[in-house]
């Protein structure tokens, strides 16, 4: 008996033992490598040394190909497919070359690349990109995700804002991956090691090769790190490795900034979520749209982003001196304040003051009872009286963004108008979009932003965009446009001296609920930034016409902005009517006669339109913009030959045009063209992977080209991309439920002079948010 | 009879001493996970395999610790304290108390958090005391072993304040 026990107590002990090593085991193996990109710079300077080595080359190549085939295998054994086994990181859209995980390991840090570019990293440590997953600000979203449907879903964000993390099969439950990816978030290597771009489709829409930072004699990609006096031996080498000429696209970053969400997501459909890279290519500043309503230089996201600057640090990158901004400067102002980098602040917020992107223009007065408007503001004499029940409007120009105003996630954003009118005492007489105590926006301010809702027509908050089912509204402004917004007020009776009008646009990143739900109530204030503002000082009694501000648009300019606020507005008559004033100041300007027409067509007034067309036409015979309407005026009287020939010419001109293309398409399947409206409508995908004319189209034109594969992929492309006949009732439930905002989704609204309810029953405690004021703006 | 006896009381041997030699690689399996932070990352940290301990503690207190234990002597440590709290106010400046050294105001991690030196006899740590809206946090590191070059009191800050931002991040 004593030996049995005996026997059983060493079994036992035995036994433990090898358990104890089994899970020493599992966690050494769980352990994968981190300093494999170092280890390949030992490896490829003792290839160098040794002679019996082929070439240092296919050294690295093996040993890379080796370490990344045992780490995708380990990682094979518990990732969640659940998208299936050849959709490694659906739903996001990056693919890798090798169609498998790559180790993390194979991404050299950033501090390595910092050996020689100082200046490049010193900036990126405090941009958005490194700091593209760590902030609580991404944090706080994604981590709702994970929580409610699952790691793998993240998949589809990680893919832009960490993909290191994705390709090395790190989203998944149970994770065997290092995560000390984490904290750079979008490195140089990642953006440095994309070797293609897909389809502009966006939602990381790449094909990201095996990280390389020297290519060999041949050409051929070294993978991992190099020592550093070979790659400054080699400077083209390196060049070559880590530089492509698509780099320097529009479409390099429409990778990312451009995404939408997936059926696999939402399990709903396809539903755009935001595409600053198509604002862009429908902006004047990419040359591909005819139909702006002004015209510019080509300039893509990388010259307003990236702009070269003298580089202070050393940078073996820098050219003359100078070195293109791996800052990225753009609207975020949360992330620099969040960690302290006041540089990165400060040029944040220099470089959204900077550019003339907007211009606010109080273009107009109405006073009640009075037919007549006083327009241009400043232009022309008028008087004012106490008592006046006056109508301000107000313009504000999305002059030279390249997107709109607010560009991307717009439900966590928030650009407002603040509008008030004081008394000589500088004492308020009315305003709007005020910031109450608790730093929240006043309700009933102008805001720049939309409103999506969920399925119980709830306002999607905290960026739970998988819930997102419609958008109540939308009221920002796409590059070039112009809108208009109203506001009434009341000048005193016992008004004495005069009154100051003043209307700015502030930017907040982010809006106040989103920051409460990422910090709870008791963080600090953050920055509100006034991007552009106009003060006009009206006197009571006689105001004579006064010398224009410097920033001040030209009268034309002016009346053609208020007319593109009135067309947006459906305000069809009092469009028209401004855009004869633009002809009245400007007869040689053959786009102000294309204004009225296209008001016109919209108006359904098809006769008239033509004059207008035919005026632009000659003073501007071929105008690709006047074109393009002559044909859509064509098709209405039936001169099928006259549409097709205006919307070839304009396609000529603009190959890029998604709307000619999609036009002279229609055109051409009207006339029974099937050959020819095939090519227009594949040419339109190019452009636009997701046009919806498109996809049904060609569903139809390819059945009867008898290819029934390709016909039912565009079906079914159609069904998940078609808007949802449903989705409105969620939108309309929402705005039932918030009347305060409601008048914002009608495109026609007065901000009306009403007494403001400063009493707010959330807690005090946050202190009033730190307005940041512009430079100049004010008569 | 007895042959049959002599085969199950084999078996049953075997069958015992496998299941005895899983136990812990099956508790593991089971009970492994660190809800704020995974074992590969602890190993990346603390330069080698881990082995992980999870308990609770009064006032709904959870803690993981992971451990690198070379020799009985030689081991690092992180030790991962996370806390709910009823009230907020103070939260960080009253466990300022656990610093071996002065506190010093951190940026970028959590709502708020301090890092200090935790030293313990010989075993020289680093830690992050922070907060997450209503939930606290303590990241220690420590090592016994004072000659590690990878276990210098700056890089035991540097590891602490790297991990101190992941298990914020993981609470916001």
């Amino acid at each position: 008996m004593k030996y049995v026990r005996n026997r059983w107590t060493l079994v036992t002990i035995a036994a433990a033992a090898v358990g104890s090593l089994l899970t020493l085991a599992i966690s050494a193996g769980s352990v994968f490598g981190q300093d494999q990109a170092q280890d390949h710079a030992n490896e490829y300077q003792a290839a160098k040394d040794r002679k019996d080595q082929p070439n240092e080359y296919q050294t690295a190549k093996e040993r890379s190909d080796q370490d990344r085939k045992q780490y995708a295998d380990k990682v094979r054994e518990t990732y969640n497919f659940r998208f299936g086994k050849d959709k490694l990181f659906i739903p996001g859209t990056m693919l890798v070359q090798g169609d498998d995980f790559v180790q993390p390991g194979a991404f050299p840090n950033a501090t390595y690349c910092a050996h020689c570019h100082q200046e490049a990293y010193s900036q990126w440590r405090q941009a958005l990109h490194s700091n593209a997953f760590r902030t609580p600000f991404y944090r706080a979203s994604v981590n709702i995700l994970i929580n409610t449907k699952g790691i793998e879903f993240a998949r589809h964000c990680d893919s832009c804002h960490n993909p290191i993390a994705v390709m090395a099969g790190g989203l998944t439950e149970d994770s065997k991956v290092d995560r000390k990816m984490d904290q750079d978030g979008l490195t140089c290597a990642t953006c440095h090691s994309i070797q293609k771009l897909q389809s502009i489709k966006g939602n990381g829409g790449f094909v990201m090769g095996i990280p390389s930072v020297m290519v060999d004699e041949q050409g051929n990609r070294i993978p991992g790190e190099v020592p550093y006096d070979e790659i400054l031996k080699h400077t083209d080498r390196h060049s070559q490795a880590v530089m492509q000429s698509f780099y320097r696209t529009p479409e390099f970053c429409g990778a990312c900034h451009k995404a939408n969400l997936p059926n696999p997501l939402n399990d709903y459909k396809f539903i755009r979520a935001f595409t600053a890279y198509d604002e862009w290519q429908n902006s004047k500043f990419s040359k591909r749209n005819p139909l702006t309503f002004y015209s510019g230089d080509f300039t893509t996201c990388q010259n307003c982003h990236m702009k070269r600057a003298a580089n202070v640090l050393p940078d073996y990158g820098a050219k003359n001196g100078t070195f293109a901004s791996h800052r990225w400067l753009a609207g975020n102002t949360a992330v620099p304040f969040y960690y302290g980098f006041d540089e990165q602040l400060e040029k944040t917020i220099a470089f959204l003051r900077s550019g003339n992107y907007l211009n606010v223009d109080i273009v107009a007065l109405k006073k009640a009872g009075e037919d007549k408007m006083i327009a241009p503001l400043g232009s022309v004499p008028f008087s004012l009286e106490p008592n006046n029940l006056v109508e301000a409007l107000v313009i504000v120009q999305n002059k030279n963004i390249g997107h709109s105003l607010i560009p991307e996630v717009r439900d966590l954003y928030e650009a407002w108008m603040e509008f008030t009118v004081q008394d000589s005492g500088g004492k308020d007489i009315y305003h709007s979009g005020y910031l109450k105590p608790n730093g929240s926006l006043d309700e009933r301010a102008h805001s720049f932003t939309n409103r999506p809702v969920n399925m119980q027509g709830e306002f999607v908050d905290s960026h739970k965009v998988w819930t997102i089912h419609s958008v109540a509204y939308d009221n920002s402004v796409q590059a070039g446009r112009s809108v208009l917004v109203r506001y009434q007020f009341r000048i005193p009776a016992n008004i004495s001296g005069p009154i100051k009008v003043t209307a700015r646009v502030n930017y907040r990143h982010f809006r106040q609920s989103y920051l409460n739900n990422v910090f709870g109530p008791d963080h600090p204030a953050y920055p509100v930034v006034e991007i552009a503002s106009r003060t006009r000082t009206l006197n009571i009694g006689k105001n004579d016409p006064i010398q224009a501000d410097a920033g001040d648009n030209a009268d034309w300019m002016r009346w053609n902005n208020l007319g593109i606020g009135y067309l947006d507005q459906l305000q069809y008559a009092d469009a028209i009517n401004a855009f004869n004033e633009v002809v009245k100041l400007r007869p040689d300007y053959a786009d102000g006669y294309t204004n009225i027409a296209l008001t016109e067509i919209e108006w359904e007034k098809y006769g008239s339109a033509r004059a207008g067309i035919d005026k632009a036409l000659a003073l501007s015979p071929n105008n690709a913009r006047a074109l393009y309407y002559s044909a859509l005026l064509e098709r209405r009287a039936g001169h099928s030959d006259a549409e097709i020939a205006d919307l070839v010419e304009v396609v000529r001109q603009y190959p890029d045009s998604r709307d000619a293309r999609r036009e002279l398409g229609i055109s051409y399947y009207q006339q029974h063209r099937n050959n020819e409206a095939m090519e227009q409508f594949s040419q339109l995908q190019r452009i636009d992977p997701d046009d919806l004319a498109a996809h049904y189209n060609l569903s139809i034109l390819y059945r009867r080209a008898g290819m029934k594969d390709e016909a039912a992929e565009e079906q079914a492309q159609f069904v998940t991309k078609k808007f949802d006949p449903g989705a409105p009732t969620y939108s309309l439930d929402f705005l039932r439920k918030h009347p305060e905002i409601s008048t914002e989704s009608v495109p026609w609204h007065m901000h009306t002079d009403e007494k403001h309810d400063m009493s707010d029953p959330v807690s005090a405690s946050v202190p009033a948010p730190v307005p940041v004021p512009a430079q100049g703006g004010a008569q | 009879m007895q042959k049959l006896f002599g085969l199950r009381k084999a078996s049953l041997t075997w069958t015992v001493l496998a299941c005895v030699a899983f136990i812990p690689a099956m508790c593991k399996a089971q009970d492994s996970h660190c809800a704020w932070f995974n074992d590969a990352t602890a190993s990346g940290f603390l330069n080698g395999a881990v082995t992980l301990d999870l308990e609770t503690a009064p006032g709904d207190q959870s803690i993981c610790t992971f451990t690198n234990l070379k020799t009985a002597k030689d081991y690092s440590t992180l030790r991962i304290m996370v806390q709910p709290l009823k009230d907020t106010t103070k939260a960080v400046t009253s466990h300022e108390s656990l610093c071996t050294s002065a506190p010093n105001v951190m940026k970028g991690i959590g709502n708020e958090a301090v890092s200090c030196s935790a030293d313990v006899g010989y075993s020289r740590g680093e830690q992050v005391i922070g907060r997450v809206r209503d939930r606290l946090f303590i990241v220690t590191v420590s090592s016994t072993m004072g000659q590690d070059p990878s276990m210098t009191r700056q890089l035991l800050q540097e590891k602490t304040r790297n991990i101190a931002e992941q298990i914020a991040g993981a609470l916001f």
